[in-house]
């Protein structure tokens, strides 16, 4: 039987940073991942490397963690995180005594947050509103999820710290009170299997307490559904929050060439209810309109959804009342040994979570080691030799994106592939740069099962055409180098293509509804991927 | 003011139709064109009608009438109407010596560079999936270091619907090609190009001679030359001995660019006058008729006089209508109302290859049996202008595979519908 000694469930940005840390400490660790990593919430959010100070005024402690971290993970993953800076901007709607007790809450927490001149700001950032009020400049950043999450994953590896993707704990079981393995079912086989463990961390967000459930346990994790935007421009440089109560559709975060406009904020039975829809996109333009005023002229990509895993011990409390702070759970309390959850917290805090949980798995393993990923980055720079060595082969446009999303042996893999054969520069998706040879080693890599893994890996279809030309280029060189195997290629694409829909049916209209024209002239019209495809009759 | 008989506003094949049709029939056409149509996605063939209400059933528009929607534009047209175009286009394109084949009566079926069938309508000789069927071992062809193919693929799908009792043979040619792009990729258009000249014909006729043996099937990317003829065809065709058929794939179509040129061959010699890169911003419009159009131009405004008026300004994606909103839809021409064709509250299915027509590629301008658009009552608004194409209402071009079928037919219908109006008077 397989074995490990701590099984993670949950590839997130806290189950990897648990691996991460576990692994670090020399505890032997498996993380399981019931689809692709980094599939859940800590994607499908803004991005936002919070500075604090949209948590300053509610709750000091959340505040307090996030301008601490943010310090941390600009240091130890300075790949994955923009450094844009933020504006909170006060509009003549919002409440001037918020923003009074919204300095003093600042500067409580010791967050720098410095005033400048509205003119000042509108220098800077042409497209915001003249209506504002005051502007304040802080310590916000843009992060990048998935990079984020798959440094964790490369650094733990380094450490011996193992990953199964696409594996599903459905049963976690235990003799005597202690837990001795779990079950695990096969997401593609759908075959059932155990995996020996001493201890077992339920790290799966908002499905936290489904995997709960698998020990009889209860823990009451809310899902609570957020609606995001994300437009195909970059109309601001900085991260842009209103400085009001936190509330729905008041931040803007730009990330490379785009833009995100987020969040809603409703409570939803499953954290699988992933479907954004048309009313939440036209709410959130509506509230992003007053910010920036000529927002509709944009072109939105596309709309997306994610659910916030609010822990509550009061199953009552609901939506942006129930605390962004996080909790471990120690389940010995309820009789079962070797099990804990970590609920709770948000994507700025996750390595501190992952620190407190794992101090709290290593006390029980006897292990003394103590936590060093605030100190190691998580990927070593790329030296400048390998660099210029990238630039004779790859757009040069695309070197740095390139080069931090592969991190630098599988850049220098990607490298020696287009040396050898220069067909492999090619670029398969144009939108984001992305050449042959990055997607034959994303294809290759043990994690990659379906084009959306590549995807995710790659970025390859997220740009601008939506998966418009690269779906028929991405299957059709996965299948030329022989790396499918027994998959329906036709189904795959349309899968791709449908995940990229998902989030392009609620926004149909404008620049996005002409893409969406293409995208089915090609792959309806042209390609009749879906059609009755060979009708003797007719 | 000098007026024309008709002025053509797009030059997609609808707008090309239209011209040449009305242009025939000895009316003075001028064609005001912004963009090249939907030539470079379609691959040069005329889809009529393949799914006419289920995704699973295929169905020959002739046989299938009465199972579209009364607001589709093939039954403000019906079948005679149709079956007029489409021997027109067969006419012409043999006219070009560039014969077209196909009917309303029977699908014709098309491999894709994906390994999927496609029906079809009318086609040129250089899509032909029945050899596939008819042949014992396949060859595919691939071209070194060419972007956009991936033969593999085509084998491994071909395979599923052919069977496993046929030998599939993957073949490369060389058109030793790296230097010549100057370090690029290699496009499929270059391909074709290169398959254009006799040094490259004779260079790839050469290469597979020693890769293929006779009697076989040959499947290529879309390369068998530019130039609406069947020079490359036929060439290879009789030098290997071997049947030949190309793949649908992801644009650029070389086969579209190839009817592009076709049309507009034809339009020149039926004397159509073709401006180009003219976009038409606004309307001058007395009571109900149509007086002239504007199309802006560097640093003034052109006007155009015109006794009629035909709007081939394509659907969304060829900006004929803007989408405002969901449900708001603008034609920035004429400012003509837009009807949605469907009863329900929808804009979009939740899934992109739906069992179900999208109800927003089932809106646009509504017309009657000879294109004149409607108001919401169903009353003529301008008696002088006609829309064909992309932009009508009541099908869904890509679920039903007519794209091209009304446009052809809708342009055809506009032309006799002119040269009758006058005939009356």
């Amino acid at each position: 039987m397989e074995k490990a000694t701590v099984i993670v469930i949950g590839g997130g940005a806290t189950g990897v940073g648990i691996l991460r840390d576990l692994a670090m400490r020399g505890v032997d660790a498996l993380l399981l991942e019931m689809r692709d990593l980094v599939h859940g919430t800590s994607s499908r959010y803004h991005g936002l490397l919070h500075s604090g100070a949209r948590y300053a005024v509610k709750d000091s402690d959340a505040g307090r963690e996030c301008i601490e971290e943010n310090m941390v993970l600009r240091k130890i993953g300075r790949h994955c995180v923009e450094a844009t800076e933020g504006f909170f901007v006060r509009l003549p709607e919002d409440d001037p005594a918020y923003e009074r007790e919204w300095v003093q809450a600042c500067k409580t927490i010791n967050l720098p947050a410095i005033q400048i001149d509205p003119a000042e700001a509108w220098h800077l950032e042409p497209n915001l509103t003249h209506r504002a009020q005051s502007v304040y400049r802080v310590p916000d950043a843009a992060i990048d999820g998935f990079r984020m999450a798959w440094q964790n994953v490369d650094s733990a590896k380094k450490y011996g710290g193992r990953v199964k993707t696409y594996t599903e704990v459905v049963r976690i079981n235990s003799v005597n009170g202690q837990v001795i393995s779990v079950t695990v079912r096969d997401f593609f086989t759908k075959q059932k299997y155990d995996i020996e463990c001493e201890f077992v961390v339920n790290a799966a967000g908002p499905w936290a307490g489904k995997v709960a459930g698998c020990a009889d346990l209860m823990v009451n994790v809310q899902p609570d559904r957020g609606t995001l935007i994300a437009f195909n421009h970059r109309l601001t440089n900085r991260v842009i929050n209103r400085l009001h109560k936190s509330s729905d559709g008041d931040i803007f975060v730009p990330h490379g060439s785009i833009t995100i406009l987020g969040t809603t904020s409703a409570a939803v039975q499953s954290p699988d209810d992933t479907q954004p829809l048309t009313s939440e996109v036209e709410y959130l333009l509506r509230i992003g309109e007053l910010t920036f005023e000529n927002l509709r002229n944009f072109r939105i990509l596309r709309a997306f959804c994610g659910a916030r895993p609010l822990y509550s011990a009061d199953p009552n409390a609901k939506g942006r009342g129930a605390s962004r702070g996080f909790i471990v759970l120690d389940h010995e309390y309820d009789g079962l040994k070797g099990f804990v959850s970590i609920c709770g917290g948000k994507f700025t805090t996750y390595r501190m979570m992952a620190e407190q949980l794992t101090d709290l798995v290593c006390k029980k393993l006897h292990n003394e080691k103590t936590c060093r990923t605030a100190i190691e980055p998580l990927v070593e720079d790329i030296s400048p030799q390998v660099l210029a060595k990238a630039r004779q082969y790859f757009p040069n446009f695309g070197v740095n994106l390139a080069a931090s999303r592969l991190g630098e042996d599988r850049l220098k893999e990607v490298i020696d592939r287009m040396a050898e054969n220069p067909v492999k520069s090619e670029l398969v998706c144009e939108c984001e740069n992305v050449t042959m040879a990055e997607v034959e080693v994303a294809a290759e890599a043990s994690t990659s099962y379906t084009l959306g893994d590549i995807r995710r890996k790659t970025r390859m279809g997220m740009g601008t055409c939506q998966g418009a030309f690269c779906t028929f280029r991405g299957m059709g060189m996965v299948a030329q180098s022989d790396l499918i195997k027994d998959q329906d290629t036709v189904q795959e694409m349309k899968d791709f293509l449908q995940a990229r829909y998902k989030g392009i049916s609620p926004v149909l209209w404008g620049s996005t509804i002409r893409e969406v024209e293409l995208m089915r002239g090609i792959y309806d019209g042209v390609l009749n991927l879906d059609g009755e495809i060979f009708d003797e009759k007719n | 003011m000098k007026k024309t008989d008709m002025i053509v506003i797009g030059g997609g094949v609808s707008g090309m139709i239209s011209a040449i049709a009305a242009a025939k029939r000895g009316k003075k056409v001028t064609l005001l064109r912004y963009g090249l149509g939907a030539f470079e996605i379609g691959g040069g063939l005329i889809d009529i009608m393949a799914h006419p209400q289920d995704k699973k059933v295929c169905s020959t528009i002739k046989h299938s009438m009465d199972k579209i929607g009364e607001e589709h534009p093939y039954r403000k047209l019906g079948l005679p109407a149709i079956e007029e175009a489409v021997q027109f286009f067969l006419e012409l394109s043999k006219e070009e010596n560039f014969a077209y084949e196909g009917s309303t009566e029977k699908l014709h079926w098309v491999p894709t560079a994906v390994g999927t069938m496609k029906p079809t309508g009318l086609h040129t000789k250089t899509f032909n999936g029945q050899i596939l069927k008819d042949a014992d071992t396949i060859y595919l062809v691939d071209f070194k270091g060419l972007k956009d193919y991936y033969a593999k693929l085509t084998e491994k799908n071909l395979r599923k619907i052919f069977g496993e009792d046929k030998a599939y043979k993957v073949v490369t040619v060389d058109p030793h090609m790296e230097e010549a792009v100057g370090g690029r990729d290699i496009m499929i258009m270059d391909i074709a190009r290169w398959l254009d000249t006799p040094e490259g014909l004779a260079e790839c006729s050469k290469q597979l001679k020693h890769l293929v043996k006779a009697n076989a099937a040959i499947v290529f990317p879309q390369v068998l030359g530019t130039k609406p003829d069947y020079t490359v065809y036929e060439t290879l065709k009789a030098e290997l001995q071997c049947e030949l058929t190309e793949t649908l794939s992801i644009p650029p179509s070389a086969a579209g660019m190839r009817l592009s040129e076709m049309l507009h061959n034809c339009a020149r010699k039926y004397g159509v006058k073709i401006i180009e890169n003219a976009k038409v911003i606004d309307s001058i419009v007395e009571d109900d008729v149509c007086e002239a159009v504007v199309v802006s131009g560097v640093g003034k405004e052109h006007t155009y006089y015109g006794e009629q008026f035909v709007l081939a300004t394509g659907g969304f994606y060829g900006s004929g209508l803007d989408v405002l909103g969901v449900k708001k839809i603008n034609e920035p021409i004429f400012d003509l109302p837009i009807n949605f064709a469907t009863n329900t509250e929808k804009w979009g299915n939740l899934e992109l290859f739906s069992e179900e027509k999208q109800p927003f590629a089932m809106a646009g301008i509504q017309v009657d049996s000879k294109m004149h658009p409607l108001n919401h009552k169903g009353e003529q608004i301008l008696k002088n202008v006609f829309v064909v194409g992309r932009n009508l209402s009541g099908y869904d071009f890509a679920f039903e595979k007519s794209g091209n079928g009304v446009a052809l037919a809708s342009a055809h219908q506009v032309a006799t519908a002119v040269v009758g109006v006058e005939q009356n008077v």
